[in-house]
């Protein structure tokens, strides 16, 4: 019903945007040829694209073409095979003829490469892999957490056996040691942790920028094991319209639509993206009484808009809405039997509403110097029961940064400054235990780089904040760039990192569970009674690129460590009936190394096979462990094949050595669980085709040789006994899952 | 109480520096030129990028296809004769100054743009 009422609104909308569109931000010119008279003459099919982007038109048979502006560059680039290439600097809506040179050199030819959907950049301080939309499009990425597929260096797990929620690891270290910035703003942090990424629809990101290690201050004191930073659709550059539907075998149904409108004669433009989820069959596919993945739905919006005036002056805000309902847990469970031993349910209800804005100014004439501020407010609310479990918690963020950026004597010297403040109201409640919080950091960043040639660079960054409750502490990071050769970089990271953990609902899979939830904390006026969370993450990465039978192709080799100095741990291997949490100095570290290799096998199959190692541990109450349920092994391979005629063929396998399983050697024999779960293989395919550059269908298989764990939640049969836990998950929940989508756009 | 005071510290350090850099700025009077040198190639864009930023230059970002160069450059403590003859220094031509032949001569072979190498 409630989906019906969705899509009327939708078709409301439809028309209402399509026709509203007029002539957006648009340059127009001419391209021409000298004739051997010494006249002009129009050439016809000649690239127009604007340089370091994907954006391009061809001149008509008049000569004359018409591109759309992008924000991003001003250089407007003409190639034609047997011409010289010629890039002009664009600034009015008009342009006058451009009169192209033939190349002198014989038979020239322009190699137009396609481009690469996940392109690590050699340029960079910092490594970073910049995941482009094609990427995006590999896999049915519904949501955020599910669209690091086809990424090795982010690990995707199930955070138990009935909320259906997922979870992202980089580094053997879980989501939250990860900061997630939107559009380098602080998102997704406290409550929204876990829930959050299914707030973030796969059609309204542009790009990710993922970067492990340690990040940069401007960004704040948060990151530990990486950052994965989020640029959602611009309004000045996406698509007018686009359309998104997507349906399961298991009904889930999805749509996503995308508005952009650019404001004639204006400096205005702005975006609405919406997005509908529906989950409304129950399965159980598994037989154990309860749902393989909970029922209920997901509606969020977002509005945006950017204002790009003169003298350099850049506006830009936005705000977003989001609703989540989810029912899980015994099939025939009753609401009404909520919180009652007459039958095992879940329901959590998400509330959020986050605003935005930035303003920033540019001086055309001091190119190098550049003042932001960036603003943002978070309210979120979680209403939510597991079981006999009640959780119920209420978040107020608020976040303010200004960064003034400058040079040192010439542009080899480069410096960020600034101030920040960071805002937290934490209540939670969770059965009768309140637990209240309230965080304010202000803090002050310098960050200095240095870039004295191509094959060498430095960043090092300082920040020092003020916590109200642990007090003040410094931040220091750098980062270092060696390049010996044009194909090779070297880089280096340092940096510590300092976070508060929101330790319930990071952890809210065992919630799911009848263990007794224990805080070990000090009687003293901290969260939970737990100082921070510090850690400090060293990486060396080498990134080779390499051109084989003309082809290119990329290796890199990752190795981090993160050593905790002190952590709030989660012990599962004292007691199966207990959840345990304590503030620990001792230690705890993680090892990981990768390797990766990307390459176009023949033309136009592309390839990365990846493998990853991990060695986390960290000490409990037993003595130094292996951190559970984290694969130490896993190999990745990626297939992406690409036909002439617009159809596309992804593979993806998986594979993911033995996981250590909590202890649960004390429980009855039947709820007794090994101690290492076994190794599998995991495989996606989806084929595309796209018909027109408007039109475009897919079809895909997630799991698909239907691998499943068995029996996932301990004790299903007797979901009040204490050994009912569905929190140890360690492989797929569900087998073979078909799907098919389309897409629809007007640029 | 001992770190609130540091933090103060700090933060007043912070803003001194932030008023310094704008003061500084603004008492230095800085201005752009733009004019053309030859060269052909990357290689001839870091040697001439590089052979600008004299003391005093702020900015320099010479292209290829236009053959120009743009430099931002501080007037107290520089001038423009002293930015082109830095740049004929290395070897690269100036509108209004001739890299002598010896100059020339250390150019690597893919840059002798006097020698018909073309822009690649």
């Amino acid at each position: 019903m409630i989906q019906k009422g969705w899509l009327v609104s939708l078709l409301l909308v439809f028309p209402l945007f399509g026709l509203a569109q007029l002539a957006p931000n648009m340059v127009e010119g001419s391209v021409a040829e000298r004739t051997e008279d010494g006249k002009t003459a129009p050439l016809v099919g000649v690239n127009v694209y604007w340089e370091g982007t994907s954006i391009g038109t061809s001149s008509d048979n008049t000569g004359q073409f018409m591109i759309e502006r992008t924000n991003k560059t001003k250089q407007l680039v003409f190639s034609y095979i047997g011409y010289r290439n010629d890039t002009l600097e664009v600034n009015t809506d008009k342009i006058p003829v451009v009169v192209m040179d033939v190349s002198r050199e014989l038979g020239e030819v322009e190699v137009v490469h396609r481009q690469k959907s996940t392109e690590i950049s050699m340029l960079g301080s910092v490594k970073v892999e910049h995941i482009g939309e094609k990427e995006l499009c590999k896999a049915a990425c519904c949501n955020l957490s599910e669209s690091f597929e086809t990424s090795p260096s982010i690990d995707v797990s199930f955070t138990d056996a009935v909320t259906g929620s997922r979870q992202i690891q980089m580094l053997g270290l879980a989501g939250p040691y990860v900061q997630m910035t939107r559009e380098n703003i602080p998102d997704m942090r406290g409550l929204a942790s876990i829930y959050g990424l299914t707030l973030v629809p796969g059609t309204w990101i542009e790009s990710i920028q993922l970067n492990k290690g340690t990040g940069s201050v401007v960004n704040g004191y948060e990151s530990i094991a990486g950052q994965i930073n989020l640029e959602m659709r611009k309004p000045e550059v996406a698509d007018r319209l686009y359309l998104n539907l997507f349906a399961n075998a298991e009904s889930r149904l999805e749509a996503n639509l995308n508005l952009a409108h650019r404001f004639k004669n204006e400096n205005w433009s702005t975006a609405l993206l919406l997005h509908g989820k529906n989950n409304s069959r129950k399965f159980d596919h598994n037989n154990d009484g309860f749902m393989d993945m909970p029922i209920g739905s997901t509606f969020t919006a977002l509005n945006r808009w950017t204002y790009n005036g003169g003298q350099g002056i850049h506006l830009q805000f936005g705000v977003k809405g989001s609703a989540m309902s989810s029912e899980g847990g015994e099939l025939d469970f009753q609401p009404e039997d909520a919180l009652t031993s007459n039958g095992w349910g879940m329901n959590v209800d998400v509330k959020r509403l986050e605003g935005w804005a930035k303003i920033g100014k540019v001086f055309y004439d001091l190119p190098w110097k550049s003042m932001g501020l960036q603003l943002a407010a978070t309210t979120h609310e979680q209403d939510s029961y597991f079981g006999l479990n009640a959780y119920h918690a209420e978040q107020q963020s608020a976040y303010a940064n200004f960064i003034y950026q400058s040079i040192i004597g010439n542009t080899n010297h480069e410096f960020k400054t600034g101030v920040s403040l960071q805002y937290d109201d934490f209540h939670e409640t969770l059965n009768d235990t309140i637990f209240n919080r309230e965080e304010s950091v202000p803090g002050v960043f310098f960050e200095y780089s240095w870039l004295p040639s191509d094959a060498f660079s430095l960043v090092a960054g300082m920040r020092a904040d003020y916590h109200n409750l642990y007090g003040a502490f410094l931040t220091p990071r750098l980062h270092v760039r060696y390049a010996p050769a044009e194909q090779t970089v070297l880089r280096l990271s340092v940096g510590r990192g300092q976070r508060t953990a929101s330790v319930i609902s990071e952890n809210s899979g065992i919630l799911a569970s009848s263990r007794q939830i224990i805080f070990q904390g000090k009687a003293n006026d901290y969260p939970y009674g737990f100082g921070p969370e510090v850690a400090w993450n060293y990486g060396l990465n080498l990134t080779q690129k390499f051109e084989l039978g003309y082809r290119p192709g990329s290796i890199s080799f990752d190795f981090y460590q993160t050593d905790f100095s002190s952590q709030v741990v989660l012990d599962l291997d004292q007691d199966p009936q207990q959840a345990l949490f304590f503030e620990s100095s001792e230690k705890s570290y993680s090892t990981s190394f990768q390797g990766q290799v990307d390459y176009e096998l023949v033309q136009r199959l592309d390839a990365r096979f990846a493998y990853r190692w991990y060695d986390v541990k960290t000490t409990y109450r037993q003595g130094l462990l292996a951190k559970p349920l984290l694969a130490s092994h896993r190999a990745f391979l990626n297939l992406a094949y690409e036909t002439r005629n617009s159809w596309s063929f992804d593979y993806t396998i998986n594979w993911q050595g033995e996981k250590r399983i909590p202890n649960t050697s004390s429980n009855p024999p039947e709820f007794q669980r090994d101690g290492y779960s076994p190794d599998f293989f995991l495989m996606n395919a989806q084929v595309s085709k796209s018909f027109s550059e408007r039109f475009e269908i897919y079809v895909g298989v997630e799991n698909l040789t239907g691998y499943k764990q068995d029996n996932p939640i301990i004790a299903s049969d007797q979901p009040f006994s204490p050994y009912f836990d569905s929190s140890l998950i360690w492989g797929p929940i569900y087998g073979r899952k078909s799907y098919v989508g389309l897409r629809f756009r007007i640029q | 109480m001992r770190t609130s005071i540091l933090f103060s510290v700090i933060l007043g350090l912070f803003f001194s520096v932030v008023v310094f850099a704008e003061n500084g700025e603004k008492k230095k009077k800085v201005e752009t030129l733009e004019f053309e040198v030859s060269g052909v190639c990357g290689a001839c864009e870091k040697r001439i990028e590089k052979a600008a930023l004299i003391k005093g230059v702020k900015m320099a970002e010479w292209d290829k296809q236009t053959q120009k160069i743009k430099v931002i450059y501080s007037t107290k403590k520089t001038d423009e004769k002293a930015i082109h003859q830095a740049i004929a220094k290395a070897g690269h031509d100036t509108k209004k100054v001739k890299a002598t032949d010896e100059a020339y001569a250390q150019l690597n072979d893919c840059c002798k743009y006097r020698d018909g190498v073309e822009i690649h």
